[in-house]
């Protein structure tokens, strides 16, 4: 058989009407692994973070303490929530190799705003304006991040940077003049703290963001835009409209995921937020997301780098570990992180 | 030929890329004062030879002897210092920065002096080096930027022969070199195998290497099939052996009769961006409008314009009354664009083969915002059928094929985006010659189905035996226009170019 034959034959999908091209029988497991190293490299890690603390809080602190209770668990998906739901969000944008880091103070002014809106009214009548005008707040935000990335040519981190020093002077303003470090809501969100609204909704949102990065135009676009911005600009895809929706994508996670935070305690603090901006960076990462963005990145990666984050910080915790060790101990996962991926092109990190 | 004037030896030479064989169990002697072509289809092997050979990648297995000694280098830095350079097909300079500091770079200790680099040194030694090589046209201190792509290939040539290589080896770089620049080129060639050393020149372009070449390997399916010398070399011969098969006599369009439909495909009027001053041009359906001369006559700039991703400062690019005003709304008026610029602006490399052939289509696909990925596959399995795309799978990322390969996967984005209005800059660059007949075959059947095709190329032979119109531009004007024509030859086309 000529060599043009054999390759027309290892194509021809009408032999197989109806199947999946990931089903033809050229599939090869080899070579599969070898384009997921990083995903599976970050499953193995979550796996192995929930044997290790398993049983190292027995060790550490008695065999009372374990990683394996009700009421740990129960925190650990009160914890995983806020930060999954952002993550989910802050995919859309790593995805086109943008990156945000005003995250944690638009979730700090979003959750003053809608405390301040509800507490004026004082019904929970007040809840669905209170989420509108954050929800407009953060698609203003969304269309600013994404022109200044479009039209002022600037890296749309830079973007973010702006906004990150205009909403910690909104924050410090917003708490610094009332005297308080918190700001209690009258109207309790507790049904949002249930553990199955809290499964209910993650397990929606992951399946909505499945399905927008894999069956929709912005999803494709954005990876498309991750990889080479000039082929897929040349391709069709409108540079300016793809940020925007992605920008507005990652906006109204954000805004639910800022709904989720004041919940956690009916009340939202100043600095309860402040660090969530590395924390997403390091749990895209932990998860297998590359930086620079494009066709390797995945919803999949950053629900499991979400899930180690935490189990890591909970089980750190469970272990008797104090806090500045905790820090100690992700900058060290850090920099493992940072020396494996960054080492040749094409990886996690951008060079 | 004895042994006394081997150079380089390879023996056994496998590669393997994960499941595919590149290279199986290959010898390879390559001797003082050849110039050896090395010549077979996308995907045959004939780059991998001599990229193991210069430091960029390992064998899988397999010896080589260089000047009798074993040799296995771990860079291309070490291979450059041990005597073999490699140019290479894309571009490999440096933005940002000087001429001189491309020429130099890694060696700028050479001009230092307690840790501060002499760049007026360095400048004067870049302008010596291109005097050397008969350039004037600009200096060391030159920013790269502003020079064209072609321009920046030769300076590539420039820093490999700066080591006074034993071995060159040329893969695939004449295509991307200005007209001046392959004559520079060809004059480096010949002198080193007058100086008693050895040129590898790798190419697609079967006129080109029996024209310039002492030697021809013929290489398949990582295979070496045939060696043959000068006086062995016949067009026909070589084609069969590449390919296995006899190819025939058909290769462009068998009619010689310009015919074009009556309606209008693409329409420039009065246009003006940059140097290009109100060119006019009509392409009508079924109709093949070639635009050909130097690379930098201006012609790429009238892809780019028709195709929107050029703002035109006065005048109207129309398709069926509208304006084409950006690549997004170009492609919802059923225009397609091949770039010239394979690598960075026509494919997504780092993503896999089926996203980069839907990507112009998701509009198209998008039904209430979802995109069925059944529809997907099938159209994707057609293209891949269509063009034999060699891959092990849709999933395959497309870095990881031949540049043949490539530009098969360029060319199929814009039939699944079923485009009515195709521009084609370089339609075939780097393509063997199976596939080149395949593409021609494609072009012509998509000529026969209605529609218009602006085909820009630096070929003259592939203009001439493809278009019904072909317009010769010169210095970002139009020269001169032919009507097709068994009479026409690249010479009368010359004449109006330079």
């Amino acid at each position: 058989m000529s060599n043009e034959n054999s390759q027309n034959k290892k194509f021809d999908l009408k032999e197989l009407p109806g199947k999946a091209m990931h089903k033809i029988k050229t599939f090869n497991w080899k070579e599969w692994a070898k384009d997921n190293i990083f995903t599976l490299v970050a499953m193995g890690g979550f796996v192995l973070l929930l044997i290790v603390f398993s049983f190292l809080p027995q060790v550490m602190r008695g065999p009372n303490v374990t990683f394996w209770r009700a009421a740990v668990l129960q925190r650990y998906i009160e914890q995983v929530t806020v930060y999954l739901i952002l993550a989910l969000g802050a995919c859309f944008v790593y995805l086109m190799g943008s990156m945000d880091i005003s995250v944690g103070y638009q979730v700090a002014v979003f959750a003053t705003i809608f405390i301040a809106i509800v507490n004026a009214i004082g019904t929970a009548g007040a809840i669905p304006l209170a989420l509108i005008v954050i929800v407009v707040l953060g698609l203003v935000c969304a269309v600013f991040n994404a022109f200044v990335g479009a039209y002022v040519k600037l890296p749309t981190v830079m973007s973010s940077v702006i906004l990150m020093q205009l909403f910690s002077g909104l924050t410090t303003y917003l708490y610094g003049d009332s005297g308080y470090s918190a700001r209690a809501i009258v109207v309790s969100l507790n049904i949002l703290n249930e553990t199955w609204v809290r499964v209910i909704v993650l397990v929606a949102l992951i399946a909505i963001a499945y399905y927008l990065t894999n069956y929709t135009v912005v999803g494709k676009r954005a990876k498309a835009i991750g990889s080479n911005k000039l082929a897929a600009q040349q391709a069709g895809a409108d540079l300016l409209k793809t940020r925007v929706l992605c920008y507005g994508i990652f906006a109204l996670f954000l805004c639910v995921a800022s709904v989720f935070a004041i919940a956690r305690k009916d009340s939202f603090g100043e600095a309860d937020s402040v660090s969530y901006q590395m924390d997403i960076m390091i749990m895209l990462l932990m998860g297998g997301m590359p930086l620079s963005g494009g066709y390797k990145g995945r919803v999949l990666n950053t629900v499991v780098g979400t899930l180690t984050y935490v189990v890591l910080n909970l089980g750190l915790s469970l272990c008797g570990v104090s806090a500045e060790y905790v820090f100690f101990v992700r900058a060290l996962i850090f920099v493992i992180i940072v020396c494996l991926t960054c080492r040749k092109p094409g990886l996690l990190l951008p060079r | 030929m004895d042994d006394k004037g081997l150079i380089f030896k390879a023996s056994h030479m496998h590669k393997v890329f994960g499941p595919t064989v590149a290279l199986k169990d290959v010898d390879f002697e390559l001797h003082r004062g050849e110039i050896r072509g090395l010549i077979g289809e996308n995907g045959s092997g004939k780059s991998t030879i001599m990229s193991i050979a210069s430091g960029m990648q390992p064998a899988t297995s397999g010896e080589m002897l260089y000047k009798g000694k074993p040799w296995a280098p771990k860079t291309m830095l070490e291979a450059q210092n041990g005597g073999i350079a490699m140019i290479l097909q894309e571009s490999n300079t440096i933005h940002g920065v000087t001429v001189a500091e491309n020429l130099y770079a890694g060696r700028e200790k050479e001009f230092a002096k307690f840790g501060f680099i002499n760049m007026r040194k360095m400048y004067r030694a870049a302008d010596e080096v291109l005097k050397k090589f008969g350039i004037t046209a600009f200096k060391g201190s030159t920013k790269i930027n502003s020079l064209s792509f072609e321009t920046r290939k030769l300076i590539e040539i420039i820093r490999a022969m700066e080591k006074d290589p034993d071995i060159l080896v040329v893969d695939e770089t004449t295509t991307a070199l200005s007209f001046d620049g392959r004559e520079i080129l060809y004059g480096i060639i010949k002198k080193m195998a007058a100086d008693n050393k050895a040129v590898v020149f790798i190419s697609h372009d079967l006129d080109e290497i029996m024209d310039k070449c002492t030697h021809v390997t013929v290489l398949r399916d990582g295979e070496i099939i045939d060696t043959l010398e000068k006086k062995d070399f016949e067009k026909k011969k070589i084609s069969s052996l590449m390919v296995g098969r006899d190819i025939g006599d058909t290769y462009y369009r068998e009619d010689f009769v310009p015919s074009s439909g009556e309606e209008v495909g693409l329409e420039f009027k009065n246009v003006t961006w940059g140097p290009i001053k109100d060119f006019s041009l009509t392409v009508h359906k079924g109709e093949i409008v070639g635009i050909g001369g130097l690379s930098d006559c201006g012609m790429h700039f009238i892809g780019q314009i028709g195709f929107g991703a050029r703002k035109v400062s006065s005048g109207v690019v129309l398709r069926n009354g509208k304006r084409v005003k950006s690549p997004s709304a170009a492609i919802g008026l059923g225009i397609g664009y091949v770039s010239k610029n394979r690598d960075t602006e026509a494919l997504v490399l780092e993503g896999p083969i089926r996203e980069n052939i839907l990507l112009p289509s998701l509009s198209r696909l998008s039904k209430f915002s979802f995109i069925n990925p059944k529809t997907e596959d099938e159209i994707v399995a057609d293209e891949i059928k269509r063009y034999s795309i060699k891959a092990h799978s849709p999933k395959t990322y497309v870095s990881k094929l031949s540049g043949g390969n490539k530009q098969k996967v360029s060319f199929a984005k814009w039939t699944a985006a079923r485009c009515e209005v195709i521009i084609m800059d370089c339609p075939t660059r780097g393509v063997d010659v199976a596939v080149k007949q395949a593409m021609y075959k494609i072009i012509d059947n998509m000529k026969k189905e209605g529609k218009a095709i602006l085909l820009i190329s630096e070929e003259m032979t592939e203009l001439i035996g493809m278009s019904d119109r072909l317009l010769v531009m010169k210095d970002f004007k139009v020269a001169h226009e032919f009507t097709r024509s068994p009479d026409l030859k690249e010479t009368d086309i010359i004449e109006y170019m330079l």
